[in-house]
């Protein structure tokens, strides 16, 4: 049955529902964390419910979804990844007074978009899914009602993520009234016949969708609400933009740039080694000089969504697979990393640099982990962001991108000088002689450290079934 | 006399005052009134291309209902004086305000200048290119049923999750205009 492909998201979008319904009965003082755990066995259920389409591949409901590999890698991503910020966000939830009914059916309606984001084969289909997953990030970013820096961030995020919403729909505007649909294959069928794809007119839609995009996955010189948003925001939501709301963009971009726009390759794939570039080179330079962790790390994913638009330079089927990979291992490190700061933030050690002093004598598997997480941020083998950047690096040579695999290896240098940082702060601070006060390891933290460092490893160690599956990814390739 | 024309001129006109006015009015009750005007007007264009069942839904919806949400939302707000206070300026202050910013200067006007400079050479280019034709295609019979059979078949999906993006939209409204410890 067609209806199949919907399930998970069918799933999903009931159990937030019922999550909204059962905290309208919610006590007075009673504690909301029984639906972060309803939240986790739903995200469960809608992984079971990928199963049923397996089989199915093609263009779905009249052309606007579409249900191949793709699809399916990055679906399974996506609750995968819903799962760790449940996880993660029940204690945070819970110290902060953030109404948990609201804060958990948001943030299924956000994986709920991001699903219909990666799986939609039309750009309308393809904009409500990123309406959906936007508004939901905007609501959650604001959801620390009595901070300042919470507001400031919602406003920042709302504002720059119209601004960016209202490109991109004028680049598809101008697409559609070029090649008369917004079938993102119809796009490519029209520039097969007929319409002119060296015309000036093409390159101004380009430059819209391009520009647009680039507001959404933070590529430089669209970043700059990205440092303040990220560090104000609810730090597991920090985690949930910095993976899901990129992460979806990313996804996208490769269908409709690779399938619908792919007569156009020569102009686009120039221009995304240029952001590469210099997207790679602000993000790297800009963290070095951060006192807070969540903002260090806002720069580092502007960074990272610089070597991912390496794929998009190279424009081959190893650039998409490379790219794949990169944003499997980019995910579940991240993921890790920032739930170490939520149990942190949660312990009352604050966000700043400076509060990880001696954190290896107060909790080894947290400075430990946190040591794993930034190599592979890094790119040292034996984990899954070096295979992730190996791959990129092959792509790009394999390109004759030599410059910009070149580039790369600069900037992972650069990289370490902050990551360092870090590590030093935790490990090598003396001064103070008596044993400190030990931080406990959480329930539900310990969980998502030990499942995304465990994966983070296999990542590195045992990649070769990733990467069968990152190639196949390759397969939307005309 | 060419009646089209004159009605376009009239109805684009009454647009760009509008909603330039939206803006820089200082009375925040009538720039929900003008935010009234633009969406009549904007009915107008299309009620021009005979899309009649989107005129009404435009004339229905936004200048009707969205617009009378607004109005109650500010009445509703903890502000008591809802009606917003004239501002003592002088003529330049006023040209200042209208056209500049308090940090930038007139650099959002340039820009502002920019973008529509460049949505002219783009949209003369699509004239010129003959990618849209001048010449009106035949008006649809019955829009309103064209409009019905292709939402409720092709375009199924994103009607369905365009739902959910506005019940999201509506908790994420009332989450962050919620203080703490209301109920």
């Amino acid at each position: 049955m067609i209806f199949d492909v919907l399930i998970p998201e069918i799933v999903l979008t009931v159990v937030a529902l019922g999550l909204l319904l059962a905290a309208a009965w919610q006590k007075e003082g009673q504690s909301g964390s029984y639906l972060g755990y309803l939240g986790i066995v739903g995200l469960l259920g809608a992984l079971v419910a990928l199963w049923p389409a397996i089989g199915i591949s093609g263009e779905v409901f009249d052309g606007m979804l579409v249900a191949d590999e793709l699809t399916m890698f990055f679906k399974a991503l996506l609750i995968v990844v819903g799962i760790l910020v449940f996880l993660m966000s029940i204690e945070f939830v819970e110290k902060n007074h953030i109404p948990a009914g609201e804060y958990y059916a948001l943030l299924l309606f956000g994986i709920v978009g991001g699903m219909i984001m990666v799986a939609s084969a039309d750009l309308l289909a393809f904009y409500v899914g990123l309406e959906l997953l936007a508004i939901a990030s905007y609501a959650l970013t604001g959801m620390l009602r009595n901070d300042h820096k919470s507001q400031e961030a919602v406003l920042k995020y709302f504002l720059n993520g119209a601004l960016a919403s209202a490109i991109i729909l004028f680049g598809i505007s101008l697409f559609y009234g070029l090649t008369g649909t917004t079938s993102i294959q119809g796009l490519a069928d029209a520039f097969k016949v007929g319409v002119n794809g060296t015309d000036s007119l093409v390159m101004a839609a380009l430059v819209f969708l391009m520009a647009g995009f680039g507001f959404k996955i933070a590529a430089v010189p669209f970043h700059l609400w990205a440092a303040d948003t990220y560090e104000g925001a609810p730090t597991p939501i920090t985690a949930f933009l910095s993976v899901v709301s990129k992460g979806a963009a990313f996804v996208v971009m490769m269908r409709i740039f690779f399938v619908g726009l792919e007569s156009l390759t020569v102009n686009w794939s120039a221009a995304f080694a240029v952001l590469a570039v210099i997207t790679m080179t602000v993000g790297n330079l800009a963290a070095l000089w951060q006192k807070n962790i969540k903002r260090m790390l806002a720069y580092s994913s502007i960074a990272h969504a610089g070597y991912i638009m390496v794929g998009f330079a190279a424009a081959t089927a190893d650039g998409l697979t490379g790219m794949t990979y990169y944003i499997l291992a980019y995910a579940l490190t991240n993921m890790g990393l920032f739930a170490i700061i939520v149990a942190m933030s949660n312990a009352g050690l604050g966000e700043d640099i400076d509060g990880y002093k001696g954190l290896s004598r107060k909790n080894a598997l947290y400075a430990w982990m946190m040591v794993v997480f930034f190599l592979s941020l890094i790119g040292i083998p034996p984990t899954g962001g070096f295979l992730g950047k190996f791959l990129l690096f092959k792509a790009s040579i394999g390109a004759n991108l030599v410059w910009l695999a070149l580039a790369m290896a600069i900037n992972s240098a650069i990289s370490v000088g902050y990551y360092y940082g870090v590590v030093k702060t935790m490990f090598l601070n003396e001064e103070e002689e008596e044993e400190p006060q030990k931080l406990p390891t959480t329930a539900n933290i310990g969980l998502v450290v030990w499942i995304t460092g465990a994966m983070v490893l296999v990542l590195g160690i045992l990649p070769s079934f990733f990467i069968e599956l990152s190639s196949q990814v390759a397969k939307i390739l005309p | 006399m060419n009646w089209e024309l004159l009605g376009f001129a009239f109805l684009t006109g009454m647009l760009l005052y509008s909603a330039f006015k939206v803006v820089t009015t200082t009375y925040i009750t009538h720039a929900a009134i003008y935010l009234a005007f633009t969406f009549v007007a904007l009915a107008g264009f299309f009620l021009m291309l005979s899309a009649n069942f989107l005129a009404a839904v435009q004339i229905l919806v936004y200048a009707g209902a969205v617009v009378a949400l607004v109005v109650f939302a500010i009445m509703l707000s903890q502000r008591q004086d809802y009606s917003g206070k004239p501002i003592e300026e002088t003529r330049t202050e006023k040209i200042e305000r209208t056209f500049g910013s308090q940090y930038w200067g007139a650099l959002p006007l340039v820009i502002a200048a920019g973008v529509a400079a460049i949505m002219i050479v783009i949209y003369r280019q699509v004239v010129a290119a003959g990618y849209w034709t001048s010449e009106p295609g035949p008006a649809l019979e019955d829009s309103t049923v064209a409009i019905a059979n292709e939402l409720f078949t092709k375009y199924l999906i994103p009607f369905e999750v365009v739902s959910l993006v506005l019940l999201a939209a509506m908790i994420g409204a009332i989450i962050l205009t919620k203080r703490e410890g209301q109920r």
